[in-house]
């Protein structure tokens, strides 16, 4: 029987051959999403589990209290490390870890480059599991000159080349032994580094490291088997003032590495709430793929029934029938599901660049096999059932008496799943539309200062020491303006801190205020206006040394009146408030604007040269001429500021990308779905068309009656999208105080534009029945 | 092999009541061959519906075989269809997707026949058709004539006890009409039981019995003499 089945579906899909390049594509189509964004699910879900136990690997952080509040933070002061291991037999290995790393320049063999260092203790990888390729993981990081590079990064160096006890040299001076060379670690791993170096060599570089007042590093700890960890943490809250002051606002704890990508250290839902969605996502779009599948097939009902009919004349049981209706969707998601992989195959890659991973499918992996039997599986019988159900309890009288038609329940259901897509659709392209206004609104915005025609070079230490002569010598050049230096690039600035106060302030408000350091050339070169007073003096920086400028946003904190002259005071320090400066953008990255308080330079990051139009080159060889002159051993990297600018907003652009994909499929898929509707409603109207075209409609009146029909329904699905995405986009508006108004006019353009999508998606079924032969049409009956 | 009595059969929709049959009782014995016929909408259809086992009274009894069916549920009725009765439509309602050998064996494979035994009984009913040379073709390649011999192979592969035949010459030319009508009369002399329903009086005058119907009553039942006593009749 299951033979005979099979021989039904393969000749049904053979010569539906039109139906079935639906079905399948349809069903492939929203297969392929599902794998891939589950790929990525499991991705996210296998972050740090490649560690060996890794149960027992955990995060060190601390609590913070600032006004009254508690909060959790991963960066630690630098002796804490070693304390926790002399003083809580339970941790057996421990080290520091800074993520981000400091860039400095490598150099082998006369090759200079500028490289990440990163920083470990030697119990590093006895607590990780990064397998070594050459080396010794309990001794690479035990002496104070180690280096330990990875395969990319030794490759990066060496080339063919063996790197075990070769000698490179850190930042002109330091030379540093490869001791090891390890796998790269894999992108499911929270710990990323590429070049390894001890923390006693970053002491050496920065003595502040050693001091308990500077949080830099995070630190990571493999605590024993069997410990009771929220025993240790209750210990751990009393670390500060047990081991370093008696009265502390600070205590310690460990959270669990398995969690660390998908919890913050609150506990607090992170990345999880995205892995969570992003699964939902993924059963959603297979489940509208399934709406399609059962949209059509009980479309074609008619056309199967003759067979059930007979079938159930000549003995086939209700149940026998399910099964062979249930086994069909089953082939026909089976054949689907082969395609979904070549898809999935086939886009890994701009889905990766989407969601900027590096995910592969592991052919070879018995897991990614049941994932596909499991989604086949679960596509097959949904899909499936209810048109098994449906076809299944067809009347064989009323069938082969001719006389069947498609229940008004089961055309209502038809209808209701087509208008939900078109919603889905309609609400997804409006809100893709608006974040596409909102962030051309955002890149094209004044953002309070003119970052075009502005290059900009990093300062190290030994252009550090010659700032000014470098300074001055570029200002001699004609085709320079202005010249500039600075911590940071005026609109990133993540330099904050609380602790200014002013007259008038109430005592319990403590504003997170941003402050970089600046020359007084600043505002030449950004072009930033004054409110009032006056900036920095260029003839003598010294005089305003103990002088702030604010700008408009904390002005308007402090007082409703004028703030120059006002005294501010930080620590047992007075400042005099000499101008205020008009509102800028400062940190273009989550778009608020802060309260902004500028001092004369004390760390100098950064050099910026505002030239004349139209000589962005000459600059650069005029700035790497002055650099290399007087820092002749770094080679000197420049940054065009508007390319820059520019390039924070790639995240939003790659949102947008993400969102148009998923409307484009949306669409497609709906349209899928009212083609299906569409073919029925041909089907069921065959004679209602012939008796019109009898009695003299026009091929164009009969067009008319289908379009007219699904107008209405592709109207109610948009109107319906209207207050949802309205109040979605609103709620999205939210975080951005600089913003459009809301664009109704998109309305009108979605509906617009679903409403041509889907006429020339039922265009040729309504064309197909409109042209039929009027007495065919009649014969029918 | 059928009894009924006081058979009758309502069809309700919201506002309207159809008594499609009216107290019908009717004895056929094993091995007659019966003719209903009557005007369109007269319940012949419904009649043979209910004889078929494909569904039940309004009220009345039924007697299938010394089984008291009239209330039996889908499923028992569907057990005992499969391997006593055979069907023979108007329309062959042959399944497209399925060759000729394929639609002929589905009864079978119903019946969980093995499948060496199928292959047997199917070769043995296509040839008696005279259709086993077309056992790989498709229904739509054949003639009118020659799928509704397929339908009957298909309705008699199982040996049934009964063949229910709705107007089995109704979609054909006469010369098809009569090969048809000539495999039926054939397969009553082997005998089968058959019940057909028909327009064709010629047809009719094959049967042993012609019952009239008219509005869900039997009017008037002919017996045909037979060929005995037909000529019992003449010589006397």
């Amino acid at each position: 029987m299951i033979i005979n089945n099979l021989k039904i579906a393969y000749r049904n899909l053979i010569r539906n051959k039109g139906f079935s390049l639906i079905n399948i594509s349809g069903l492939a189509i929203g297969m392929a999403c599902t794998i891939l964004l589950l790929l990525w699910v499991n991705h996210e879900m296998s972050y740090n589990k490649f560690h060996k136990d890794p149960e027992q690997v955990f995060q060190v952080a601390n609590y913070q209290t600032w006004n009254g509040r508690k909060n959790a933070m991963p960066n630690l002061p630098g002796p804490l490390i070693d304390v926790l291991k002399e003083k809580y037999p339970e941790v057996e290995y421990a080290t520091h870890f800074n993520p981000w790393g400091e860039k400095l320049l490598l150099e082998y063999n006369g090759v200079r480059q500028y490289a990440n260092i990163q920083c470990a203790d030697p119990d590093f990888f006895q607590i990780f599991n990064f397998p070594l390729i050459q080396g010794n993981k309990e001794t690479c990081l035990n002496d104070i000159g180690s280096i330990v590079l990875t395969e990319k990064s030794a490759n990066k160096i060496f080339g063919k080349e063996n790197p075990i006890g070769k000698v490179v040299k850190i930042d002109n001076r330091q030379p540093l032994t490869v001791t090891a060379v390890v796998e790269n670690p894999p992108t499911n791993s929270t710990i990323q580094f590429e070049y390894l170096v001890t923390f006693e060599m970053m002491k050496r570089y920065n003595k502040w490291l050693d001091s308990w007042g500077s949080h830099n590093f995070f630190g990571y700890a493999k605590i024993a088997k069997g410990t009771d960890i929220s025993n240790l943490n209750e210990r751990l809250d009393q670390f500060y003032t047990e081991h370093v002051e008696e009265e502390s606002k600070k205590s310690v704890f460990v959270f669990p590495l398995l969690k660390r990508h998908l919890y913050s250290l609150e506990y607090k839902p992170s990345k999880i709430t995205k892995v969570r969605m992003y699964f939902l996502i993924a059963i959603f779009i297979l489940i509208i793929a399934c709406f399609n599948f059962m949209n059509l097939s009980t479309a074609r009902a008619a056309k199967r029934a003759k067979e059930i009919g007979m079938k159930k004349t000549i003995g086939a049981t209700y149940p026998q029938l399910i099964r062979q209706f249930l086994g069909e969707s089953l082939l026909i998601t089976l054949i689907a599901a082969n395609f979904a992989i070549i898809l999935a195959h086939f886009f890994l890659p701009q889905f990766n660049t989407l969601m900027s991973r590096q995910l592969e499918i592991n052919y070879a992996s018995g897991e990614f096999w049941l994932v596909i039997l499991l989604v086949t599986a679960f596509t097959g019988l949904i899909a499936g059932a209810y048109p098994a159900f449906y076809l299944s309890s067809f009347n064989p009288i009323m069938v082969l008496k001719g006389t069947h038609t498609g229940g008004k329940g089961s055309s209502k259901f038809r209808r209701t799943l087509t208008v939900l897509q078109f919603i889905l659709a309609s609400s997804l392209l409006i809100c893709t539309l608006t974040i596409v206004l909102q962030t051309k609104f955002l890149s094209n915005m004044d953002i309070g200062m003119n970052v075009n025609n502005v290059v900009m070079v990093n300062v190290n230490q030994e252009m550090h020491k010659k700032i000014e002569t470098i300074k001055s010598e570029l200002q001699s050049n004609a085709i320079v303006e202005s010249v500039s230096f600075g911590s940071h690039i005026p609109y990133q600035v993540f330099n904050n801190g609380w602790g200014w106060e002013w007259e008038g302030k109430d005592p319990n408000y403590t504003p997170l205020v941003t402050y970089p350091s600046v020359d007084a050339d600043f505002l030449d070169v950004f072009q930033i206006e004054m409110a009032e007073g006056r900036f920095f003096n260029k003839e003598n920086p010294a005089a305003d040394s103990m002088c702030v400028v604010v700008n408009e946003k904390f002005a308007k904190i402090m007082s409703d009146e004028s703030v120059v002259d006002n005294t501010m005071r930080s620590g047992d320090m007075d400042y005099r408030i000499i101008g205020v400066v008009k509102d800028y953008n400062c940190t273009p990255n989550n778009r608020k604007l802060q309260p902004v308080l500028m001092q004369m330079t004390q760390n100098i990051n950064c050099l910026f040269v505002r030239y004349t139009a139209g000589n962005s080159m000459k600059t650069v060889s005029k700035l790497e001429e002055v650099c290399s002159k007087y820092n002749p051993d770094f080679p000197v990297v420049h940054l065009f500021l508007n390319d820059h600018y520019s390039q924070l907003f790639d995240s939003e652009r790659m949102t947008i990308r993400t969102l148009l994909y998923a409307s484009l499929l949306a669409i497609i898929v709906s349209c899928l779905g009212l083609f299906g509707l569409a073919s029925f409603n041909a089907e069921e109207r065959t004679k209602e068309i012939g008796v019109r075209k009898v009695l003299g409609a026009s091929m164009g009146q009969l067009i008319m009656i289908f379009g007219k029909d699904f107008s209405k329904w592709i109207l109610i699905s948009t109107i319906i999208s209207w207050p949802i995405t309205y109040y979605a986009m609103e709620k999205w508006f939210e975080d951005y105080p600089y913003r459009i108004d809301f664009p109704f006019w998109l309305f009108g353009a979605v509906l617009f534009i679903l409403l041509v999508v889907s006429l020339i998606t039922i265009g040729y079924q309504s064309w197909k029945t409109a042209t039929k032969n009027p007495v065919i049409s009649l014969k029918y009956e | 092999m059928i009894q009924t009595s006081n058979l009758s059969k309502i069809f309700r929709t919201e506002e309207v009541e159809t008594l499609a049959l009216t107290n019908i009782n009717l004895h056929i014995k094993k091995g007659e061959f019966v003719a209903i016929m009557g005007p369109s909408g007269c319940g012949k259809s419904t009649l043979l519906n209910i004889i078929g086992l494909l569904d039940n009274p309004s009220a009345g009894n039924m007697r299938f075989l010394e089984n008291e069916v009239a209330h039996y549920s889908e499923k028992q009725r569907t057990k005992l269809r499969k391997s006593n009765i055979g069907f023979v439509f108007q329309s062959f309602n042959l399944i497209d997707e399925l060759s000729v050998y394929e639609n002929v064996e589905l009864p079978l494979v119903y019946q969980k026949v093995p499948a060496s035994e199928r292959k047997r009984m199917v070769s043995e009913v296509l040839k008696r058709v005279q259709l086993d040379h077309r056992s790989k073709h498709f229904p739509q390649q054949l003639s009118g004539g020659q799928q509704q011999r397929v339908a009957i192979a298909r309705a008699v592969v199982s040996n049934p006890n009964l063949i229910l035949a709705d107007e089995p010459t109704g979609n054909l030319d006469s010369a098809n009409g009569r090969e048809v009508m000539d495999l039926l009369s054939e397969l009553n002399q082997e005998g089968t039981t058959i019940i057909m329903v028909t327009h064709s009086s010629s047809d009719a005058e094959r049967a042993s019995r012609t019952i009239q119907l008219f509005d869900g009553h039997i009017v008037s039942e002919n017996h045909k003499k037979t060929l005995k006593q037909q000529i019992k009749s003449e010589i006397l």
